[in-house]
Parts: C-alpha cells; sequence; structure tokens
C-alpha cells in the first residue's frame, strides 16, 4: 500500500518556484500570439495552457504524491472530452463547402465606429 | 483517517471530472464555431483587453498558489498561516470577479452584449454575435464556479480560524483546494481561447 505522505521535502519555496514557472508560461503565451504563425498558433497557444494545467495538476493538485486510481478519474474527464473535440472536428474539417447554417440573431449593424 | 481522506479526495475527482465534461462541451462549441468563422472570432476577441485579462490570469494562478500553500500550512499545523493564505486566496478571487465586473460593464457600453441591443460595425455581426455569445456563456460560468467557491473558502478560513483542521485532518481544505485549482485550470485554457486569437 503506498503512503500518501505529506512531502517532507516540499515547502513554501517550491510552491512558489512553481508559481514562477506558471508565469513564464504565461507570459510565453502572450508573447507567442503575437507571432503570426498561422495555423500553428493555436496549437502552441494550446500546448502552452496543457503545460500550465499539467504543473496545476500535479503539484498543486498534488497528483504527484496521490494514489494512480485518481489519476485516472482526473484523466478521464480530459479523455472523453479530447474525443467530443476530436470526432467533431474530423467531420468538420473533411467538410467540403459551407459547413454551418446560420440563422439570424437579434443584432444590429451600425455605420458608427466605437 | 487516511483511507476517509482517500475516499473523501477521490470523490472529490469524480466530481471534477463531471465538471471537465461540462466545461469540456463548452469548449467543444467554442471548437466548432472558431474553426468556421475564424475572423469573426479574431475581429470579436480584438474587442477583450488583453492587459485586464493577463492580469487577470496572474492574480488567479497567484490565487491557487496561495491556496495550495494554505492546504500546506493545514498540513503543518500551522493555524493562522492556514487562515491567512485562506483569506488571501479569497482576496485574490474577489479582485478577479471585480476585473470581470470591469469588462462586462464595459462590453455593456459598447453595445457587444447578445440580445442587449447588440450592435457591431460590420457584416461579420452575426458570427461576431456568437463568438461574444460564447464569450460571456464560458467566462460567466468560470465567474459562476468563483462566486460559489469564494464563499465556501471563507467558512473553511473560519473553522480554521476555530482549531477545527491540523495536520492530522484538514480534508475539506484539500477539496476545496482541488475544486479552486480546476477553476484555475479552466480559466488557463479559456485565457488564450478567447483572448489572444
Amino acid at each position: 500500500m503506498q503512503s500518501q505522505g505529506h512531502e517532507p521535502h516540499w515547502g513554501t519555496k517550491q510552491y512558489v518556484a512553481i508559481f514562477g514557472l506558471l508565469m513564464v508560461f504565461t507570459l510565453l503565451t502572450v508573447g507567442a500570439a503575437k507571432v503570426d504563425m498561422g495555423q500553428w498558433n493555436i496549437v502552441v497557444a494550446l500546448a502552452i495552457a496543457g503545460v500550465k494545467a499539467g504543473l496545476v495538476l500535479w503539484f498543486f493538485m498534488h497528483l504527484r504524491t496521490e494514489y494512480r486510481w485518481n489519476w485516472i478519474f482526473a484523466g478521464m474527464g480530459f479523455f472523453f472530452v479530447a474525443i467530443l473535440i476530436g470526432l467533431t472536428l474530423s467531420d468538420m474539417l473533411t467538410r467540403e463547402g459551407d459547413n454551418v447554417v446560420l440563422s439570424s440573431p437579434k443584432y444590429k449593424v451600425t455605420q458608427e465606429h466605437h | 483517517m487516511e483511507e476517509q481522506r482517500s475516499a473523501a479526495t477521490l470523490g472529490m475527482w469524480v466530481f471534477i471530472c463531471q465538471e471537465v465534461m461540462f466545461f469540456g462541451a463548452l469548449f467543444t462549441g467554442y471548437t466548432v464555431y472558431r474553426n468556421s468563422y475564424y475572423s469573426a472570432f479574431a475581429d470579436g476577441s480584438s474587442h477583450l483587453s488583453v492587459a485586464w485579462g493577463l492580469f487577470n490570469t496572474i492574480v488567479l494562478i497567484g490565487s491557487s498558489l496561495t491556496m495550495a500553500l494554505a492546504v500546506h500550512a493545514a498540513a503543518m499545523n500551522k493555524r493562522l498561516r492556514t487562515v491567512g493564505m485562506l483569506l488571501a486566496t479569497v482576496l485574490l478571487g474577489s479582485i478577479f470577479l471585480g476585473v470581470k465586473v470591469i469588462e462586462y460593464t464595459d462590453k455593456f457600453h459598447h453595445h457587444l452584449i447578445p440580445g442587449l441591443d447588440f450592435q457591431y460595425t460590420n457584416a461579420l455581426a452575426p458570427q461576431a454575435f456568437i463568438f461574444f455569445s460564447f464569450y460571456f456563456a464560458m467566462t460567466g460560468f468560470h465567474a459562476l464556479h468563483m462566486i460559489i467557491g469564494i464563499p465556501i473558502i471563507l467558512v473553511y478560513a473560519f473553522l480554521a480560524w476555530r482549531g477545527k483542521f491540523d495536520a492530522e485532518w484538514h480534508t475539506p481544505i484539500e477539496l476545496v483546494g482541488l475544486y479552486w485549482h480546476f477553476v484555475d485550470i479552466v480559466w488557463i485554457f479559456l485565457f488564450p481561447l478567447l483572448y489572444l486569437i
């Protein structure tokens, strides 16, 4: 039975260090958004967000020291959302021509600039 | 005690799993429409203030730090530090919400709230309408999760001050910590997708 010990080697400094890493990645994502990489912008943005989420999950949410069972539930949600987005996109991206029908919402198109 | 803690923790992870699905559905819808109406989404996104979004991101991740430190302090039997860190989390969370009020008010003045006299200057209006619908739905639900979390943390701060928790048992603080970190993760994805197109 693996023990869930309170990390004896972890203290305030380590948590602040993870926060520092998260800040670095935050600034990185803002910087990357300013560079035009075409289609790759979204990939980079999601990759950086994924790393940040991973840091929060692993260190702040203590997945690092939790039983594997918890990892399964943590991962399950993301797994099914990945299927949802993945299969939806595989449909949409392989269509030809216009693919979404838009009904008219309540809006007004104006001439003035704000 | 350890069995109770791990059972309770698993329960919270199951709940978080459900929340991932909930927000995942919104993210999927966003993905579909961003794919179809990319230029309208980029145009709509230009109306969002990256400065406020970045500020809020720093504030919210900071609140995750103070929350993690609160759990850590509870595990070390440091009562006052636990209370302090929990209150700091509430403060940072409230600042985040305050900024959202500023942002939403600004949208109101620019007629960018779908359904509330929405006005847009160019032909991308119907598509921008959809972008802003997603913006308000996703940040709105996110903010709702914070509005629910903050009073809970306040209650635990009070209980901690009264000495209800110690190194051996501080499970409620751990669990609300998991919830709060999850809310942070949702924002970590929301920020680049909505603000940084």
